[in-house]
């Protein structure tokens, strides 16, 4: 008997779970990197090194990522996530990319992205310029400048006489001129011949210039105004070309710009509809780029040798908002590339005014550029030429997507514009095999027994002498394709696969705009929409939700609900209210439909869509009204909103962060079952929310769970010692909540460090008992039932967590993995429930009841097994949220993360097992089985033989 | 629940099936023949197989037969007359190691214990290989969790109902019932179950001969001589009175 109890335990020990195999690793997940929209002065093509012949596009966004695309495929080369600021500026040396991120400057190896060197200073950057000799000069935003070496990044000088007089001393003597300044001086921006360095500054309403030379770090000239007018550089500061400095004027009517050293401004006047104006310059060739609302056209200056700009000749307008000039030298001549909205590209000589080259986009989609940047090569015979454009899109929902037109053509693009994904929700798709018969499978439900049957088998044998001889035909290359084994193609358009790991999800922009994602096929966008038109401002989302059967409803905070068909994207519906809108929520109708309920700001509530008749029971929304209340509000069936509950923290404490339970949560089972058979009953209530509040005086974080209709607080718990800047995160499913926080310089018996700790809930302390709650079926809000037993643990955890997300599965019998989003570029990290498990005994080893039901021996600490990183070894960027959805497999919870890069996989928490695995290799079974058949056939005479000789010889 | 298919577990049923022939086959042929007795280990072996044939069929003999014979062996057991090795009697048995013929049994067992062992690590790698970790089957009748180790083995879920067995488990079940069709298909005394060849693990004694190492020959030979004695006592012959039981049964 203890050989057999031996062999049962032994597949125990062969059963580890894993957070994904090898190799499923870049089949089963998708990765898009994203940078995000490309800054328009920090975008250039460069060479990585002086003799390498190709060049890059080295990118630095407005999420402070630092990037090199490729020009041929638009992959990325490599990126780098810095310091976020608002200020942000790259400029391109030699060999290397430098990069300014608020306070730092940091030098990157531009041919593979490794960091050269960095250098924080105390002061945000303004402007940063590297020098005919390589060096690095940057501006301050106190005046100082500095000459920064090229290889360590050393300071080599330091500039201060535009030092800031002190706050108290409103006179002060400043240079030779001897100006009454006061001390709101500010830093403008820093500019590079080829032996000074000269600093624009506004000073008295006035524009200033410094000049400094560049191997000393001495003023060479007293800091003179330009122009006698009150020149206020105010809205526009172009800072394009190092020689060149512009800037509007007060009234916003007239650009200026000055080629240096030359301190004579040329003028040029805007006319009264322009909306935008850019100036472009290249060497002593000047181009002003305007834009009104309907069209755009440009101006194209000549400066000669004493500074003194000429026109040379006008660009005849064109029709549409958008468009980006780029100007690009080769071959001793400059050229002026134009992209159209429509991607039409014309290329000009700054010299003549006849278009030397357009090219209409082949594979036209409407592009609308922002901002580009261009590399023009003239081809041998003179006349053709090879232009290649890096355009950022201004597309209404869609700003900073970016492509790469060559010669006409769409060489690829890039959708940066979804690393500001705020919003998502699943969208199922159909199934091939039932939606050809998913009426009359309908009707069979509405008819009686018998004549339900009678239509079931004619339908039968319709499709048997409809599909019959074809399947038959196709049997052979079905089991032959079996054999092989090759990988299922995932089908297309709106048909599921058969495990259903196929899924769109749908994506909301922080700019309104809408894109179905293809989680199924590596995060291929299906399609887009945008919620604005082209000027508008997106005012956030209040809610979006699977409608019905391939519909998408979303709820504008602005006040209009808009609904997609989810698989074309083709907007079905759209309506407009007033006023915004404060929270929504998703009910059941009696019918069987599914509405949305929205509350307004002014407390009144609506159902969307508008003019549909529909009734449901009353619904409980919960409304956070700021950081020290939340309110729950019931809205009655005739839509009559009225305040149920309040809940206010105690004083000095303001809430976080409000989670509820998914809205697909499954339970497979209502009680814990235990070694010895007992049974403790779950406490489960679909309407328990948990609220996090932090004391920053006292340094406190407390955790409240509330039933969400009554709000009774059904548990409550204070953390001393937290540090209340770092974010305190939670998840609600089933009947246990997850958080984390991170708990400062240790008050007595806490560890410093992360916290993670898990909250059980069920309906008695007892065994096999359910408590208040007696023979009722399911926890009642108005009932008024005890609070449930809570058994809590907490362990500590060696990193920050972002985000919490619960894998989910169609019926909720795979155990749960919990799903922490680790901050940096560490990805995803999968903690299995059981891990987490508050039952699990302390300071002993687990006796054999507790064996039984799968407990060990309780560990402070949960290490980080790099085998549990569910994006193993991708480097995810910026990613904000996790969402999981159920496959139609109950083994297998489809993953999407989003807020920076996108993220797709399918993880398996209590590993698949419905399914066949990758490895299953149906050719070799079939192999053992002959092998050892004919094996044993070969064996059998000789066994015989033997036996027979056997006897004889006795 | 979806299930992908059915073919594995009928497959693996097969495979089992071939396993267990072939390991039946491999069993034999691996056996060494039994080495040749010199005469007097034989004649030592043979005499003592003789008193207990005498006894066992000593209702074919008339008593007068039966009583000479008996005589005869009784004396030449207790004298020790058949004994291979006369002078070790009353000495303790030796070192069953240093007897040869004791080295070749246990090799033989050796080569037994081989050939179960190399194809159980094997077949269980494969089955691992291809089988482990997934639900191959539905019972058509509810259990209780007490079940759940022994039907789910290899599935991380403490949630899924006990109906559902697991392939791994289903091995097991098949590993413990295959004997009647490897005993259809092999004869009766086959090597192919695992389960009879650990009965014997577990009692090599039994499986043994008669003159296992360690067993002193002598007393063997007194035994049987108690036996025969014991048999005289209680001798009947087959044919008494025959005649008379004819006459009646005419």
């Amino acid at each position: 008997m203890r050989f057999f109890s031996g062999v049962l335990l032994l597949p125990c020990f062969v059963a580890s779970v894993l957070g994904i195999f090898k190799d499923d690793a870049y089949h089963t997940d998708w990765h898009i990197p994203l940078i995000g929209p490309s800054l328009p002065t920090s975008t250039f093509f460069h060479q990585p090194n002086q003799d390498s012949k190709a060049s890059l596009i080295y990118s630095l966004t407005d999420r402070s990522i630092l990037a090199a695309i490729n020009p041929k495929d638009g992959e990325l080369v490599w990126r780098q996530q810095l310091k976020e600021s608002a200020v942000n500026v790259a400029r391109a040396g030699n060999g290397v990319v430098v990069s300014a991120t608020g306070t730092s400057v940091s030098s990157f190896n531009a041919g593979n992205g490794r960091l050269v060197w960095e250098n924080a200073f105390s002061q945000n950057v303004v402007d940063l310029r590297i020098t005919p000799a390589n060096k690095v000069a940057v501006l301050f935003a106190d005046g100082v400048v500095r000459l920064l070496d090229d290889k360590s990044g050393d300071v080599a000088w330091e500039w201060r006489e535009l030092d800031r007089c002190a706050d108290d001393v409103l006179v002060c003597a400043y240079g030779d001129a001897n100006f009454l300044r006061n001390s709101t001086d500010v830093p403008l921006s820093l500019h590079v011949t080829k032996s000074t360095l000269t600093v624009a500054s506004q000073s008295l309403k006035k524009l200033w210039v410094s000049t400094i030379d560049l191997a000393t770090g001495k003023s060479t000239s007293s800091t003179t105004h330009i122009s006698t007018a009150a020149d206020i550089p105010a809205k526009h500061q172009a800072h394009h070309g190092d020689e060149l400095l512009s800037w509007t004027e007060e009234s916003g009517r007239t650009l200026k710009f000055v080629a240096l050293p030359s301190t004579t401004p040329a003028s040029v006047a805007i006319p009264n509809d322009v909306v935008e104006t850019v100036l472009l310059s290249s060497k002593d060739d000047v181009v002003v780029h305007f834009k009104t609302h309907g069209e755009s056209w440009a101006h194209v200056y000549k400066v000669d040798a004493k500074g003194v700009a000429s026109e040379v000749y006008a660009v005849r307008p064109r029709l549409g908002a958008h468009s980006a000039i780029s100007l690009n030298s080769a071959g001793g001549k400059t050229y002026l590339v134009w992209t159209l909205p429509n991607g039409e590209t014309v290329l000009y000589d700054v010299a003549k005014e006849e278009a030397l080259a357009s090219y209409t986009l082949i594979n036209a989609t409407e592009i609308d550029p922002r901002h580009s940047v261009s590399e023009v090569v003239p081809r041998p015979d003179g006349t053709s030429f090879a232009v290649r454009t890096f355009v950022s899109s201004a597309a209404p929902g869609f700003v900073g997507d970016s492509y790469l037109i060559r010669n006409g053509e769409l060489a690829w693009s890039r959708k940066e514009s979804l690393v500001s994904v705020v919003a998502s929700t699943w969208i199922e798709l159909l199934d091939p095999s039932t939606e050809e018969i998913v009426e009359e499978l309908d009707a069979e439900t509405h008819k009686s027994v018998g004549a339900a049957y009678v239509h079931r088998v004619t339908r039968h044998l319709n499709e048997l002498s409809l599909y019959g001889p074809a399947w038959i035909q196709a049997l052979p290359q079905r089991i032959l394709g079996g054999f092989v084994n090759k990988g299922t193609e995932m089908p297309t358009g709106k048909w599921r696969d058969f495990f259903g790991f196929r899924k769109f999800v749908i994506v909301i922009t922080a700019e309104g705009g809408v894109a179905a994602i293809d989680v199924g096929r590596n995060g291929e966008v299906v399609w887009q929409a945008s919620l604005v038109n082209a000027g508008e401002k997106f005012r956030g989302v209040s809610g979006i939700y699977e409608v019905r059967k391939g519909h998408v409803g979303i709820v504008c905070t602005g006040g209009s609900y808009v609904e997609y068909n989810a698989f074309d994207g083709i907007e079905v519906l759209k309506q407009d209210f007033t006023p915004s809108v404060l929270s929504t929520a998703q009910v059941d109708t009696q019918g069987g439909k599914k509405i949305i309920i929205a509350l307004l700001s002014n407390n009144k509530a609506i159902a969307l869509p508008m003019g549909v008749d529909a009734e449901f029971d009353s619904v409980h929304l919960t409304v956070k009204d700021s950081t020290r209340s939340i309110k729950g509000i019931r809205v009655s069936p005739n839509l009559i909103s009225s305040p149920t509950w309040t809940f206010v923290p105690p004083v000095g404490e303001s809430i976080t962060t409000i989670e509820g339970r998914p809205a697909h949560d499954p339970v497979a089972s209502i009680g814990r079952v235990l070694g010895d058979r007992s049974v403790m009953y779950k406490y489960l209530n679909q309407h328990m929310i948990v609220i996090s509040t932090v004391n920053p005086t006292a340094a406190t974080a407390s955790i409240y769970l509330i039933d969400s209709v009554s709000g009774s607080i059904l548990h409550s718990a204070t953390h001393a010692a937290v540090d209340v800047t770092q974010p305190i995160v939670a998840t609600v499913s089933e009947n246990w909540v997850i958080y984390s926080y991170f708990s400062d310089e240790a008050a007595e018996g806490t560890a410093k460090g992360y916290h993670l700790v898990v909250l059980e809930l069920y309906e008695s302390e007892f065994k096999n008992d359910r408590g208040s709650l007696a023979d009722a079926d399911e926890v009642s809000s108005f009932k008024g039932a005890g609070k449930p037993h809570v058994l809590s643990q907490s362990y500590v955890f060696p990193s920050a967590v972002k985000a919490f997300a619960v894998t989910d599965t169609k019926q909720g019998i795979t155990s749960r993995d919990i799903l922490a989003l680790l901050p940096g570029t560490q990805g995803i990290y999968s903690i299995p429930k059981r891990v987490l498990d508050p039952r699990r005994p302390v300071g002993r080893e687990p006796d054999a009841a507790e064996k039984e039901e799968g407990l060990f021996i309780y560990t402070p600490v949960i290490e980080i097994d790099p085998k549990s990183i569910i994006t193993h070894k991708r480097k995810v960027m910026g990613l904000k949220k996790v969402v999981t959805t159920p496959s139609q497999l109950e083994s297998t919870s489809i993953v999407f993360a989003y807020g920076g890069d996108l993220f797709g996989t399918r993880v398996a928490p209590s590993l698949a097992f419905d399914v066949l695995g990758k490895g299953f290799g149906k050719i070799q079974l079939v192999a053992t089985v002959v092998g050892l058949t004919i094996a044993s056939f070969m064996v059998a005479p000789m066994v015989r033989k033997k036996q027979i000789n056997a006897r004889w010889s006795l | 629940m979806k299930k992908r298919r059915n073919e594995p577990e009928a497959d693996r049923r097969y495979l089992k099936i071939l396993t267990g022939v072939l390991r039946h086959y491999a069993t034999v042929l691996m056996q060494s023949d039994p080495k040749k007795l010199d005469l007097k280990a034989l004649k030592e072996q043979r005499n003592l197989m003789r008193g207990i044939n005498l006894r066992q069929n000593a209702g074919q003999l008339p008593l007068h037969s039966f009583i000479s014979r008996k005589n005869t062996l009784v004396a030449d057991y207790k004298r020790g007359a058949y004994l291979k090795d006369p002078e070790s009697v009353g000495k303790p048995a030796g070192n069953p190691m240093s007897d040869p013929a004791g080295m070749d049994q246990m090799m033989n067992m050796l080569k037994g214990n081989m050939a179960m062992i190399v194809p159980q690590t094997l077949i269980m790698g494969w089955i691992n290989a291809f089988f482990s970790g997934f639900v191959i089957m539905k019972l058509p009748f509810p259990l209780t969790i007490r079940f759940k180790t022994m039907l789910q083995s290899g599935i991380a879920t403490r949630d899924l109902d006990v109906r559902w067995v697991s392939s791994l488990s289903w091995y097991f079940l098949n590993l413990f019932g295959l004997r009647s069709i490897f005993n259809y298909i092999l004869g009766s005394d086959n090597s192919a179950d695992q389960m009879s060849a650990q009965m014997q693990q577990m009692n090599p004694a039994a499986g043994a001969s008669m003159f296992g190492p360690g067993q002193d020959p002598n007393k063997m030979f007194l035994a049987e001589a108690e036996n025969l004695e014991v048999a005289g006592g209680t001798h009947e012959w087959v044919i008494e009175g025959v005649e008379d039981r004819v006459l009646q049964f005419l």
